[in-house]
Parts: structure tokens; C-alpha cells; sequence
């Protein structure tokens, strides 16, 4: 033990096993605490049921979400409603609107958690290079970033989407390479004030390089905040994705997405309302979800923070 | 020789492009019962999207030769019979030389709304303006059957030596050979005069402020946002003209428009019904007497790239044509039109009612596959499947349904959905495109040569690269038949061209327009969706 009381790291800079446990402790409290909040329960559930419902899309879907029924429209071409065959009715093209639902869901929290995943990737390295660097590199990636910032990220987008052939991959680094600056900013400022920490000092005395006082010491300090980011995130994620695909840079027809589905059916909001509300309400409780998860556990780290 | 030009499929049939700002929408009629009409009154109307164009040398689709058609005179113009009539000629032409000249008096009286006499001379510097490469008219190839275009065209020419001005009142065209369309290139709204002083001050922007001297003024057009056209007093025939004052609104979403229409504040909606659209109204009693309807005299297709593996195989192609189920995409389209079954449209003259569409037959079409050498599919390429969105949403529908069935009989086809510019840029480049080709005047020439001719390749008409040449040479041929004795031989070279299967027939599509029924004469046709002047309120 040091004078300061903190554990003395090893000589490569890897804290001690009592630092770990310490710095895990509130995460670790800050989950028991939103599992005790109403909200925190409502998004686990939504989240888990949109998760579940996501994943098992190829078990649980009746029919191909591709595949147009001959009978799935009617003599007048309107799309038949809910019955047997079809539990949510068939979309304008005769397809089951049920099995096009959760592969669409499906297809939209692939691309939101995906891009999320490479959006945090690209801000924590960002983040944590201008927080530990400062300087000039700090400046230099600051500016680009409030640069990024100042342009719609949805005009951004869909500029590189038309640029750019459109496929499942580039829409993911599309969205990924448009989420990123905001987590750039809150973590080169949690960074700055974690470099000034006496462990990381006491990691440089002890001859740690850079690399590793970043990927061992900043890194563990930062990766609470990143999940909680993240989490809020993918509802905005999911939101933008719908949005890409509404307006037709995003995930291409035939494949189903929500921002697609929605984007057809409010065609026939006067004549077929269900074709809208359904892929909305989904959508819906795909954001709230989310949302209530995330805001959760913001609350409860901060709290025990 | 073949003059035909493709204009963009959407924006020939849809009313895709035009926009018009709401003026404030004063009283268009209170109290009048439907078919109670009197002269005046203001009709309100909303558009999605500008007009391509309002100057006679460059509009070229379906919505601006609407409204050119209404603000300018051209010498002849068609009847709702589609025969050609004169209308700033005073008769037809007389027709000399073994129907090699022909000569127009003009009518007297006739001014543009700046006070400016419409002369002989103005109808000549209108065609010549078309002929002007500086103007890039896409009507060019239309009026290069007049002697001394080429030369013109090329620079080797100050004037067009065929158009002979003699006095104000009398044009003659001198033609390099007989040809019967000819009076149907001069019966287009593109063919009118326009004032020769505003030109050579303006040429480029005169689109914006056109200044004509038809049954219509355009007081005010703010792109994106409105136009407004108000009556034409000195037009000649002014007193047929009832409608006061036409305020047009830009930029509402066709699902705006119907809305406003349905409750009473705008009175046409000029974006045809889609099919979302149709669900909602057609069936319903209530708006039955709403409804406006005509079947465009278009082919809807799929262009088989025949210069492109694996369509460069006949008998790949005929698998293609009978893998597609039509009554399945007619249904896709709500019901609101027809399976297609040759090229000469329903409405155009010798289109063949005998003629059976090919019959949907997904075994045989992996018959075909297998005697190609592909069975089941095998050795196929991915097919890339152009299809243009932007408003033109059966395309994209009805584009999913076509790769459905020929995925099931063994095609492997990805939908490239593009905006309009990527669409038109890539043409050639895919070997499946979603293609419509509309009329352009009602000679069957127009829509087997502007589809099928060899030149029409480099001209970028021809999406199905079909070129042959015994078939050019009975096209050109044919220009010098009468139209009753061209009919069979249309007929024989649209067997002949489609038992090539250049493409997967479609269907032809019947247009729907909503209008509040206090409006009568509304007048809707395959060559003008709206005839202005024919509107009563």
C-alpha cells in the first residue's frame, strides 16, 4: 500500500486486484439499483422482449418476410387483414406483415447496436487520444469533431449513402461514422480529469507507456459512462436508422427495416392505417425501451458514482 | 428518319415534376351545383413538384405541354379525337411537292400578351430555336426532317433553308422526304410561336416568365412555390375560355393534395392517384363523381438489355417475359390498369385488340431457362435491377413483384432503387430496367421507332439495345404511307419486334385524377392531362 492508501500497481502498470474490485463495485450497485427503479424494469422488459423477438426473428416469423402471397391481396389489390395466415394482416405487396415486422426489427437493432458498437469504438479513441494527449492533437480533433458536429447527421448520412453503393455494411459504417462526436467530447472530458489521477502517475513512475496507462487506467474509468452513453444511444441509433430508411438512403427494399415500413404504409394512412401504426408502434417501444434502460442506468451510476 | 425522343417515363405519364404556390383562394364558386358553370370564377389546384419546363423549346413531358398549351398557340394542335386541327393556322397546310411542302397561312389577329404581333417569322424562329443546339431542345430530333436542318445543326448554316417566311402571314417547310408525321410534330405544344425580342433578350430564363399568346396568361410563377394564370383576353378565342383565374399550389405531397381536395380548399388535385391513394377514394360512393380517368397510351415494361449477358440470349429473355405474373403486378397497381400486351397502347391508332399478353407459365420459363443451358437457375449472373424512385412509387412496388417471380424460377435479381438523375445516367448500364415510354404524338410510329429504331440507342430511348436494321428500313419506309395503309405494317413489325422479347411486358396504366365535381370540362387526355382552357366553374 502507498502513502496516499491507493494499491500499489505492478510494475508493468496493471492495478491491483483490490483497485478492480473497487472500481467494479458501483457498477455493480448502480445495476442492483435499476432493478429495484419501476423504469429501469419497464426497459430491462422491453428491451429483452425486442432483443428476444430480434434474434428469434427466423423461428419465431411465420412466413418469409420476402415471399408475396398471390391471395395476400385482395381481386381490388388491397391488402387482406388480419386472420390466420396473416396475424397482422399483409402488406401492400401481399407479404405477411407479422414476419416482415420482427425481421424488420430484426434488421434495424442489427444496424443500431452494430453502428453503435463502431460509433463508440471511433469516440472513445477519439475521446480518450484528445483527453490523454492534449495539445495539439487535442485541438486538432476537437475542431474536426465540433466540425462534424455542425453538419445534420442525417443530410451527412444520406449523402454517403447516395455517394457510397448501398449495402447492410456500409449503412452500418455510414451510421457508426455519424454517432461518434458527442461521445468524443464527454469522454476526452472525463479523460482529462482522470490523467491528472494519482494511479495514472503512479503507473508513469513505474514506467507504464502510454498505451498502457490508456487501454489499463483510462480506459476502466471511462467504460461505465461509454455503456450508459451507448445504451441512450441505441434509441437515437434506431430512430436514425428508421429515418435513413424513410427517406430511402437506408436499408434497400426488398428487406424489410421499420423506417421503410413506415415510410410505405403512411401512403395508406386514409385506407390501411395499420400498415403505419404497427411498424410505428414498434419502433416506439424499441426507443422507449431503450430510453427507460438507459436513463436508468444514468441515474443509478451517478448515484453511486 | 427517326426523330422520336424518350422523355423520362415518370415525368412523361405522372405529373411527377410542377409545384404551385396556394394564392389565396378566393371564392371559386359558393353555391354553384356541379355542371351549373358560368364564365369566371377561380379554380385552385395543388401539384407535387414544378413543371419541367414552361418554354415550348424544352418542355417535353406530359405536364409542362399542359400548361405550354395553354399560354401558346402552335400552328396546329390535336382534338380530343386526336386529329389534328389548325389553330394558329387559319386551314390545314396545303400540301405540295409529293408531300414534300407544306405551307401555312396564319391566322389573323393573333398577338402575344405583350402587344407583339404573332407573325410567320415568329413560328420560324420558334422551330429554329428547337433546332439550335444552343438551346439543347430535346424536341431537336423532331424537326430534323425539315430541309437544311443539318446543316443548321452542324453550324454550316446561318438559317433553315427548308422554312421559307413569305409576308407575315405565310411559312413554308420544305421536308428532306415525305413524312406523314410531320403535321404531328407541328400539332405538339413545342411547335408554337414565341415572341422573337423577349427571346434574343432572354432565351434561357424565358421559362420562367413566359410570355405567349394562348388562352392563358402566366401572371406569376415563383418556382417551388406557385403559379398563377389568369385569362387571356386578347387570345383569339378568349370568349371559349371560361375559368378566370388558376391558382396552382407547388410542393404538397400527393397525400396533401388529395386531403385538400376531399375537404373543400383546393379543387384539382393534378398528381394522379397512386395506388394508397386509389384504395382510399376510388371505391368510395362518396367521390365517385371526384373521379377522373384515362388509360395512358404507354407502354409500362421491364427493358431486357440485349447487348448484356444473360438477356443477349433469346431464349433467357422469353424465360423473363414468361416468369412474370401480370395479373399479380396489375393487382399491385390497386387494380387501375391492364395487362400490356404489344406495343401500339390502347388508344393509339392500330393497336390490335386480338393480341393475347404472353401467358404467366413459370414452368416453362424453366424450360427456357434449361434449354439455355441454365437449369434452375445455374450459371446465372446477379441481375441488377434499375428502378427509378422519387415519387414514381409503382415503380418500386412493382419492381419488387418482378423480382419475385424471377427469383422463382431461377434469376438472382438485386433492385438498385436511384433518384431520377442516377436512373437516367445508368441507363445501359444494368441488364434489368424498370422503363415507360409515353406517346408523343398518336402515330404508332412514335412509339415503335422512339423505342425500337437503332439510332434510338445513342439517343438513350432504346433500353432494350434492340437493333435491326430490316426493321429501321420498314420504319423510315412507312413515314410515306398513309396512316390507314402504315396500320398493318405497324402491326407485322411489332410482331416482329416482340417475338424477340425485348422485355418483360407489363401493363398500361389508366390515370386517375381527383377533382372537386363543381369543376366540369375537366378534360383529361393521354396527350394533356390538363386542358385548362376546357375548365368551367
Amino acid at each position: 500500500m502507498s502513502v496516499t492508501g491507493a494499491a500499489v500497481p505492478a510494475p508493468d502498470g496493471t492495478p491491483s486486484t483490490s483497485t478492480r474490485s473497487a472500481e467494479a463495485r458501483p457498477v455493480r450497485e448502480a445495476l442492483r439499483e435499476v432493478a429495484t427503479r419501476p423504469a429501469g424494469i419497464a426497459g430491462a422488459i422491453l428491451t429483452c422482449i425486442v432483443l428476444v423477438a430480434a434474434i428469434f426473428a427466423p423461428v419465431i416469423a411465420p412466413h418469409s418476410p420476402l415471399y408475396q402471397f398471390p391471395d395476400g391481396l385482395r381481386a381490388d389489390g388491397s391488402p387482406v387483414g388480419p386472420s390466420a395466415t396473416f396475424l397482422l394482416g399483409a402488406d401492400a405487396l401481399g407479404r405477411d406483415e407479422f414476419s416482415r415486422l420482427l425481421w424488420g426489427l430484426r434488421e434495424t437493432l442489427v444496424v443500431s447496436v452494430t453502428a453503435n458498437i463502431i460509433a463508440a469504438v471511433i469516440g472513445v479513441a477519439v475521446g480518450c487520444l484528445a483527453g490523454y494527449y492534449g495539445g495539439w492533437l487535442d485541438a486538432v480533433l476537437m475542431r474536426i469533431t465540433e466540425v462534424l458536429i455542425a453538419i445534420p447527421a442525417i443530410l451527412l448520412a444520406a449523402f454517403l449513402a447516395i455517394v457510397i453503393r448501398p449495402s447492410l455494411a456500409t449503412l452500418i459504417l455510414i451510421v457508426g461514422g455519424v454517432s461518434w462526436f458527442y461521445l468524443a467530447k464527454i469522454v476526452r472530458a472525463e479523460v482529462l480529469s482522470i490523467r491528472q489521477r494519482e494511479f495514472v502517475s503512479a503507473a508513469k513512475l513505474y514506467g507504464a507507456g502510454s498505451g498502457t496507462i490508456i487501454f489499463i487506467h483510462v480506459l476502466r474509468q471511462v467504460w461505465s459512462l461509454v455503456i450508459v452513453y451507448t445504451t441512450l444511444q441505441l434509441a437515437d441509433t434506431a430512430t436514425f436508422v428508421s429515418a435513413m430508411s424513410f427517406v430511402g438512403v437506408g436499408i434497400q427494399p426488398p428487406t424489410p427495416s421499420l423506417g421503410d415500413m413506415i415510410a410505405d404504409g403512411s401512403h395508406y394512412l386514409e385506407s390501411i392505417p395499420r400498415l403505419a401504426i404497427v411498424p410505428g408502434v414498434a419502433l416506439g417501444l424499441v426507443v422507449l425501451g431503450f430510453n427507460l434502460l438507459g436513463d436508468s442506468l444514468h441515474d443509478a451510476m451517478e448515484k453511486h458514482a | 428518319m427517326i426523330r422520336a425522343i424518350r422523355r423520362f417515363p415518370v415525368v412523361a405519364l405522372s405529373c411527377l415534376l410542377a409545384g404551385v404556390t396556394l394564392a389565396a383562394c378566393t371564392d371559386s364558386s359558393t353555391g354553384q351545383q356541379a355542371g351549373q358553370s358560368h364564365a369566371g370564377g377561380v379554380v385552385t389546384a395543388a401539384i407535387s413538384t414544378d413543371p419541367p419546363s414552361l418554354d415550348p423549346a424544352k418542355g417535353f413531358d406530359s405536364t409542362s405541354w399542359s400548361f405550354i398549351h395553354a399560354t401558346f398557340v402552335s400552328l396546329l394542335t390535336f382534338n380530343n379525337s386526336n386529329d389534328v386541327v389548325p389553330w394558329g393556322a387559319a386551314t390545314m397546310p396545303a400540301v405540295s411537292d409529293q408531300g414534300l411542302a407544306y405551307t401555312f397561312k396564319i391566322r389573323p389577329g393573333l398577338k402575344f400578351t405583350d402587344g407583339e404581333p404573332v407573325t410567320a417569322q415568329a413560328y420560324a424562329d420558334a422551330i429554329e430555336r428547337i433546332l439550335n443546339p444552343a438551346t439543347k431542345s430535346q424536341l431537336q430530333a423532331f424537326y430534323e426532317i425539315i430541309n437544311g436542318a443539318d446543316a443548321y445543326v452542324n453550324g454550316k448554316a446561318k438559317n433553315v433553308s427548308g422554312i421559307q417566311v413569305s409576308g407575315t402571314d405565310t411559312i413554308k417547310f420544305t421536308l428532306t422526304k415525305p413524312d406523314r408525321t410531320f403535321l404531328d410534330v407541328m400539332a405538339i405544344p413545342n411547335a408554337s410561336a414565341v415572341p422573337p425580342n423577349l427571346i434574343a433578350k432572354n432565351s434561357a430564363g424565358f421559362g420562367l416568365k413566359p410570355v405567349g399568346d394562348g388562352p392563358y396568361i402566366v401572371q406569376s410563377y415563383t418556382p417551388g412555390r406557385q403559379i398563377t394564370m389568369v385569362r387571356n383576353p386578347n387570345y383569339f378565342d378568349a370568349k371559349s375560355v371560361s375559368v378566370q383565374k388558376i391558382s396552382i399550389t407547388i410542393g404538397l405531397a400527393p397525400q396533401t393534395e388529395l386531403l385538400r381536395v376531399q375537404n373543400g380548399t383546393t379543387d384539382v388535385m393534378m398528381d394522379n392517384l397512386d395506388a394508397p391513394s386509389y384504395l382510399a377514394v376510388g371505391k368510395n360512393p362518396k367521390y365517385s363523381a371526384y373521379l377522373h380517368h384515362f388509360t395512358a397510351i404507354a407502354d409500362n415494361y421491364v427493358a431486357l438489355n440485349m447487348q448484356k449477358a444473360p438477356f443477349n440470349n433469346k431464349l433467357v429473355r422469353e424465360a423473363a417475359a414468361y416468369a412474370v405474373d401480370n395479373s399479380q403486378i396489375v393487382k399491385s397497381i390497386a387494380g387501375m390498369g391492364s395487362t400490356l400486351t404489344q406495343i401500339l397502347a390502347p388508344g393509339m391508332p392500330g393497336f390490335d385488340p386480338s393480341v393475347q399478353p404472353i401467358k404467366y407459365d413459370p414452368a416453362m420459363a424453366k424450360t427456357l431457362l434449361k434449354q439455355a443451358g441454365h437449369a434452375n437457375g445455374a450459371g446465372l449472373p446477379s441481375l441488377t435491377f434499375a428502378v427509378a424512385n422519387g415519387g414514381f412509387t409503382a415503380g418500386e412496388n412493382v419492381a419488387q413483384v418482378v423480382q419475385q417471380d424471377l427469383q422463382q424460377v431461377g434469376f438472382k435479381v438485386q433492385l438498385k432503387v436511384m433518384d431520377s438523375g442516377a436512373f437516367l445516367s445508368s441507363i445501359g448500364q444494368y441488364p434489368l430496367t424498370m422503363g415507360i415510354y409515353g406517346i408523343d404524338y398518336p402515330d404508332p410510329y412514335d412509339l415503335i421507332a422512339s423505342q425500337f429504331a437503332c439510332a434510338q440507342i445513342a439517343a438513350g430511348n432504346n433500353w432494350q439495345f434492340y437493333c435491326n436494321h430490316a426493321v429501321d428500313q420498314t420504319l423510315n419506309s412507312s413515314l410515306s404511307l398513309s396512316l390507314p395503309a402504315a396500320i398493318p405494317v405497324y402491326r407485322q413489325l411489332q410482331s416482329q419486334i416482340l417475338s424477340a422479347f425485348p422485355w418483360i411486358p407489363l401493363y398500361y396504366q389508366t390515370l386517375y385524377y381527383f377533382v372537386n365535381p363543381k369543376l366540369t370540362g375537366f378534360g383529361a387526355n393521354a396527350l394533356y392531362p390538363f386542358l385548362f382552357a376546357s375548365w368551367r366553374i
